[in-house]
């Protein structure tokens, strides 16, 4: 076993193959066997080569901050201490947070790597992959993450680099939590885009950590708006005035029979001179009429304008109502945010 | 009297079937009354011009929609220089209906008659009546049109009765606060005497009236 693990080792080396993620995990799991098997050059050659020469190997990170810690416990027990170095310095700067367990390692490993955090100042930014949040309402979190302390500025901008908003300037001692809530520095909600969550330090110095970025796609959804109340018609709303109808109707009732009065002679006695006596009636008549029509002239009907009045506060309140709410909801706009790779920032950049 | 006799007969069954009680109602009548006739409808040679005032009344019973009543008009009319003078009355009997609360429906016998010393003229027809009622302010102030037609009719004359019809319009005001109504009305008869040439006689009438009950 340990002879073909020591073969296998060699035969990688020497091929230079290029590995598939599945070929990462297996072999970084043998070497960490031959590091438990105190074979440390095979488990050097085993986890190096599990590691890759690119970031394309497939190791996850978790992974491959397993791989980075036993490759430098590996070398360090070979007495190449500037490996190992080398080793934990990648590991700090792939993940600022992360310790070798002390129930695996011993002391003169953990010290090292504790040097060598100390002097290697790295920080990072760990966003989950999709967040969805109304904005104002919810937010969108990251975690800063800082292997010492570290003053730095996270600030969202669009992709050409046209900022957006800052969201956290000041210490990191390990990490922090930075939320977003979905607006710009405006106020109003962020538009559809391509955007960097970037997390800069804010002192630069050749032996500072690198600023950190991470591209954020987001996308709005907008919610749905409440219809308005339909409105009043009659009914329900009750008549204001009476109604002309029956002004109209007395009028006629008395100018028709007044006409009638007037008219009898020449309907009932063709060709007769009638007396005066008719036009008297007639127009008393019309007269009556006259007076019907103004007895019943449209009027205000006061029950019924205050009932629609405390009709139309109700509906207006309702309207009102609805009116904030579709403004609440119009300015809680849902965004999905899509977070790629974090990846390091270009020094023009920052 | 037989035409009456079995227009009673044709309501009794209504009467005895309706269910309210019958209620009396009656009018008091004043007025002027114009008549005008061509050759001798009121018994006198050539045309003649005759107006004066008359009083009357009608009295009802009405039972739920249906009415019978019976009235009566006179005075005495007179030429404009007054030498010609005639006592003038007028009779009728009738019986009414309602079917629809705007709308009453009539139908009697009428009598009318030109009383001198020495001759009488008389008219009788039997008359049916509509009358249209259209309240002008409700329950206070009514107008009404009603027009009648003789369905026969006889005159004491040689050249007899032809078409007798006539019309009425009027209003009706019920003061508030008070059992009775007054009325302000004008009617026309037309009475023709049968043949060409023979002649009419048109009545005009203007009155006041006070009504108590329902009519």
């Amino acid at each position: 076993m340990t002879r073909a693990t020591a073969v296998l080792a060699i035969s990688l080396l020497c091929c230079g193959a290029r590995v598939l993620p599945a070929q990462s995990r297996e072999l970084l799991g043998q070497g960490v066997k031959a590091y438990q098997a105190l074979e440390y050059d095979a488990a050097a050659a085993l986890l190096e080569q599990s590691l890759g020469r690119d970031s394309a190997s497939g190791l996850a990170d978790s992974l491959r901050a397993r791989a980075l810690t036993y490759l430098a416990a590996t070398e360090l027990f070979r007495g190449q201490r500037d490996s190992a170095v080398g080793a934990f310095r990648q590991l700090v700067l792939l993940n600022p947070r992360y310790r070798p367990d002390e129930l695996i390692f011993p002391p003169q490993v953990t010290n090292l790597f504790q040097e060598v955090r100390r002097a290697t100042r790295a920080i990072a930014v760990a966003v989950p992959p999709v967040t969805e949040l109304r904005t104002r309402v919810e937010r969108f979190t990251a975690r800063v993450l800082a292997s010492s302390l570290a003053d730095v500025a996270v600030t969202l901008a669009q992709e050409d680099g046209t900022p957006v908003r800052e969201l956290y300037k000041g210490p990191v001692a390990d990490s922090v939590v930075v939320t977003w809530d979905g607006l710009t520095a405006a106020g109003a909600p962020a538009d559809n885009g391509r955007y960097l969550l970037r997390v800069t330090p804010r002192t630069l110095t050749a032996d500072g950590p690198r600023a950190r970025q991470v591209l954020l796609e987001v996308k709005q959804e907008r919610p749905d708006t409440l219809a308005w109340p339909p409105p009043l018609t009659t009914p329900p709303l009750l008549p204001e005035r009476t109604s002309s109808g029956p002004a109209f109707r007395s009028l006629a009732a008395g100018l028709v029979a007044g006409a009638a009065a007037v008219a009898l002679p020449s309907i009932m006695a063709q060709g007769k001179d009638a007396t005066g006596a008719r036009f008297a009636v007639g127009a008393a008549v019309g007269v009556a009429g006259f007076v019907g029509f103004f007895a019943h002239k449209p009027r205000p009907l006061a029950a019924n304008v205050r009932a629609n009045a405390s009709q139309r506060d109700a509906w207006k309140k309702k309207l009102d109502a609805v009116k904030a709410e579709n403004a609440t909801r119009l300015r809680m706009v849902r965004l999905v945010v899509r977070a790629g790779p974090e990846t390091i920032a270009e020094r023009g950049s920052e | 009297m037989i035409g009456l006799i079995g227009m009673l007969a044709l309501t009794a069954p209504a009467i005895a079937g309706s269910q309210g009680r019958p209620t009396l109602a009656f009018r008091g009548d004043a007025g002027f009354v114009w008549v005008r006739s061509d050759s001798a409808a009121v018994g006198t040679a050539g045309a003649a011009r005759l107006r004066g005032p008359v009083l009357g009344g009608e009295g009802r019973v009405v039972f739920n929609g249906f009415s019978v009543g019976v009235g009566l008009l006179s005075g005495t009319l007179q030429n404009g220089d007054q030498t010609v003078k005639r006592d003038f009355i007028e009779g009728r009997l009738l019986v009414a209906a309602r079917p629809v609360p705007w709308l009453e429906m009539s139908v009697g016998p009428f009598v009318r008659a030109y009383v001198t010393d020495s001759s009488t003229g008389r008219w009788v027809f039997w008359q049916a009546r509509a009358r249209v009622d259209a309240p002008i302010v409700t329950a206070s102030l009514t107008s009404y049109v009603e027009l009648w037609r003789a369905l026969s009719s006889q005159v004491n004359l040689v050249a007899g009765a032809g078409r007798v019809q006539g019309g009425e319009a009027g209003v009706v005001y019920q003061p508030p606060q008070r059992p009775f109504r007054l009325r302000l009305a004008y009617r026309v008869d037309d009475a023709a005497l049968r043949g060409a040439g023979s002649g009419s006689q048109t009545l005009e009438a203007i009155s006041v009236a006070i009504i108590v009950g329902g009519w």
